[in-house]
């Protein structure tokens, strides 16, 4: 790791404001999103961060200079840049001159220059995803598309699904956990064949989750609704709960209705880009047995106070 | 996410910021008012949006046109990139009449 203030180009006496300024000057130069299409550009820019993280705050300055920290001791996390998402699937957003619309226009526009320079019939801009795809003219293989349908737990649990491409190869594809509908996953060298030893194109493969008989997503965390007994609902109790995760005990508090709403804390799905779980949102459901017994209507028959409340009056008042 | 979810991601981050930049067009969630929410796209374009401001010391004019640049870049790095995969499927002569043409425009 080189020496921060080599990096910075300043001098080992520079003030804060003359290292505010050379860092600035290398940041708006090389920071990966305003050279979109330089590889380099990502290296340089962490290594001016890290020698500005350093130099710019006073005590990991002093501690540089007096040798307690070496210029590598400040490891900046890896992160993702902006340009990682507009050349990416969701990139049309900001497309300047609109939505998708514009990728209809395009085909025209290079239509047009195609015919002006030689009388070439037009080529087939067919692609309905924008910003994949071989870099520059290298002629490698096609990517290809995909959707491939999951169960909802596979998605939420990860695993491996095998699939049969339409020419006969079969494929495991890994099914990371927390993974949403609609991601899209990418596999590379999986395309179609490039010509004259040219590398194959990458597949893209979007995973569209099947919906769970119970556990409903939103966002990141699950809901699902839980029968109850009367028993239980009255008196309160331990009952076992499912969740993503396998089955957890839940403590239901004494006189819990229909409704009530209780929170599985970070039994919900995973986050994949922090990494955090989400919650599980239980709400009970007060579920009578399907056959009455004779001391449950007895039971009720004497119990006063169940003919006097009144359930339906908050109702009147909306109508 | 919601506006609660993202400034917590940020750090320095504040509504006023993103309020800002979604009344000038820079920002665009999804939702309207109380209730916008923010996509993966979003959520990176705010941190761009942020390190420009704070870090690279642009002001808010030069925030925008330097957003619309690269808004623009994006925009032709995606219709070059169909070019080229329209080319490949082109058959091998044509691609090789093509490349042959590049080289010769190239150095003219």
């Amino acid at each position: 790791m080189s020496d921060p203030y080599t990096v910075l180009g300043v001098s080992r006496t520079a003030s804060d404001e003359e290292i505010r300024k050379a860092f600035r000057k290398l940041a708006k130069k090389h920071h990966p999103d305003l050279n979109p299409g330089d590889k380099a550009a990502e290296a340089k820019f962490k290594e001016i961060s890290q020698a500005n993280e350093i130099l710019s705050d006073p005590d990991k300055r002093r501690r540089f200079d007096a040798g307690e920290i070496d210029a590598s001791g400040q490891e900046v996390p890896p992160r993702g840049f902006y340009r990682d998402q507009a050349s990416g699937p969701g990139g049309f957003k900001y497309s300047r001159g609109g939505g998708h619309e514009s990728f209809v226009d395009m085909g025209d526009i290079f239509s047009e220059m195609f015919r002006q320079q030689g009388g070439s019939r037009g080529f087939s801009f067919g692609g309905e995803r924008p910003g994949f795809g071989g870099d520059g003219f290298d002629m490698g293989g096609m990517p290809v598309t995909y959707s491939l349908s999951v169960p909802f737990l596979m998605a939420a649990r990860g695993g491996k699904q095998r699939v049969t491409l339409p020419d006969g190869r079969t494929l495991d594809i890994d099914v990371p956990e927390g993974t949403a509908d609609g991601t899209t996953l990418r596999l590379k060298g999986q395309g179609m064949p490039g010509r004259e030893g040219k590398p194959a194109g990458d597949a893209y493969v979007e995973i569209r989750v099947q919906p769970h008989p119970f556990f409903e997503p939103r966002d990141n965390d699950i809901h699902v609704e839980l029968p109850v007994t009367l028993t239980e609902a009255v008196l309160g109790g331990r009952v076992k709960v499912p969740t993503v995760g396998g089955p957890v005990m839940l403590n239901i508090p004494a006189n819990s209705n229909t409704g009530k709403s209780l929170r599985l804390k970070g039994r919900g799905l995973l986050d994949r880009r922090t990494q955090q779980r989400g919650d599980q949102y239980v709400k009970l459901k007060v579920v009578l047995p399907d056959d009455a017994d004779d001391k449950l209507k007895e039971f009720l028959k004497a119990w006063e106070q169940g003919k006097a409340y009144d359930p339906r009056a908050a109702m009147e008042q909306f109508t | 996410m919601t506006i609660d979810e993202l400034l917590s991601l940020h750090g320095r981050l504040t509504a006023m910021h993103v309020e800002r930049w979604v009344a000038r067009g820079l920002l665009r969630p999804a939702g309207s008012g109380d209730a916008w929410t923010f996509e993966q796209i979003d959520v990176a374009r705010v941190r761009l949006l942020a390190e420009l401001a704070d870090d690279l010391g642009f002001d808010d004019e030069a925030v925008e046109t330097v957003i619309g640049l690269v808004d623009q870049v994006h925009t032709l790095r995606g219709q070059l990139d169909l070019l080229a995969r329209a080319l490949a499927e082109q058959p091998p002569a044509t691609r090789e009449a093509i490349a042959a043409t590049l080289r010769r425009l190239g150095r003219s």
